[in-house]
């Protein structure tokens, strides 16, 4: 179990600036012990215990369905003091498992006609790291991750104003990175479907998935 | 036309400077020219989307102008669009009209050519 403090000033300033969430889940759904950066000083946090719980794993699965929703609130839903729910998050935040709270903006609907783009870009494996790093520090790059294939690709979401500037960054950017061999890019047309990963397996998801599974093999 | 004009057009640029051969917006085929002699020889290897589509975007002759500095062969190029060729002819065309430019360079004198 955590070591708990409940500040109630605190807890009123941080709700206020709860917002929608990123999970840092680790392998084992356990962290290590390190030391954190705490605004501009730095603070050491030890846990007496490594592992989350159901409970902790219940407030993220609450804070990503609604980042916003009160400690109170969440408490209430779970039948616990909103002083636990605090200190939990708290330290959750603290040992980097909530890695940020953000707003998800429609972009379309915000007035934005920027254009997003897939690329896969097929790389020298010697130099495969250092090109995704180098794609990394790009603000035009959304995400970069290496995939497992017969060949070693890196797949990176882009965004650009237009087409001419999504090709300009390609070509003048990315193609001229030491191991870039070539350059497959899909430009994104229509979304169906945008979600953050949840941390807690829903039953109903899996039944989903069971159900048109058995549909397939019937047909 | 002066020596150290020629060895600028026949010079070759750094990696940043090259010219990318696409096939289509955002796909590079993996085939790159650092310098004017290089540019010719890949105009027989690449494939002919990618001629297509870099002639009549202008990029061909935006490189030459602006990373080569060949404002003559930028021109030369510039002309092929509007004889709207496509496959072999294209590629034929594009490249006599390269490699008559590269020769004609060559044979400027120049001492401090490489």
């Amino acid at each position: 179990m955590f070591s708990y403090k409940f500040t109630a000033s605190r807890s009123k300033t941080l709700r206020r600036k709860q917002r929608n969430f990123y999970i840092f889940p680790t392998a084992n759904n356990k962290f290590k012990r390190k030391s954190l950066h705490i605004g501009k000083g730095e603070a050491t946090l030890k846990l007496k215990n490594n592992t989350l719980d159901a409970t902790d794993y219940k407030i993220l699965a609450a804070l990503q369905e609604d980042s916003r929703e009160t400690y109170t609130s969440i408490g209430k839903r779970l039948g616990i003091a909103h002083s636990t729910v605090y200190d939990r998050i708290k330290r959750m935040e603290q040992n980097g498992i909530i890695k940020k709270y953000t707003a998800l903006v429609d972009a379309e609907k915000a007035g934005t006609k920027n254009i997003t783009a897939i690329m896969t870009i097929y790389t020298d494996p010697k130099e495969s790291e250092k090109v995704a790093e180098k794609l990394g520090s790009a603000p035009q790059i959304l995400e970069v991750y290496t995939s497992l294939s017969e060949e070693l690709q890196i797949i990176a979401k882009v965004v650009a104003q237009n087409q001419e500037t999504l090709h300009d960054f390609i070509a003048n950017s990315v193609a001229p990175l030491l191991g870039v061999l070539r350059i497959r890019t899909s430009i994104l047309t229509k979304k169906f479907k945008e979600t953050q990963f949840s941390i807690i397996n829903d039953p109903k998801r899996l039944t989903f998935i069971k159900e048109t599974h058995n549909i397939r093999e019937e047909s | 036309m002066n020596a150290d004009t020629v060895s600028k057009i026949l010079r070759t640029v750094s990696r940043e400077k090259a010219f990318y051969f696409f096939t289509s917006i955002g796909n590079y085929t993996g085939e790159s020219a650092s310098s004017l002699k290089e540019f010719m020889g890949k105009i027989n290897e690449v494939n002919l989307k990618s001629l297509e589509f870099h002639l009549y975007r202008g990029d061909f002759e935006k490189w030459i102008s602006e990373v080569l500095q060949d404002e003559e062969l930028a021109a030369e190029v510039r002309k092929l669009q509007k004889f709207s060729l496509i496959g072999d002819a294209l590629r034929n065309q594009l490249y006599v009209t390269v490699s008559r430019r590269l020769k004609r360079l060559m044979s400027e004198p120049s001492p401090t050519r490489i």
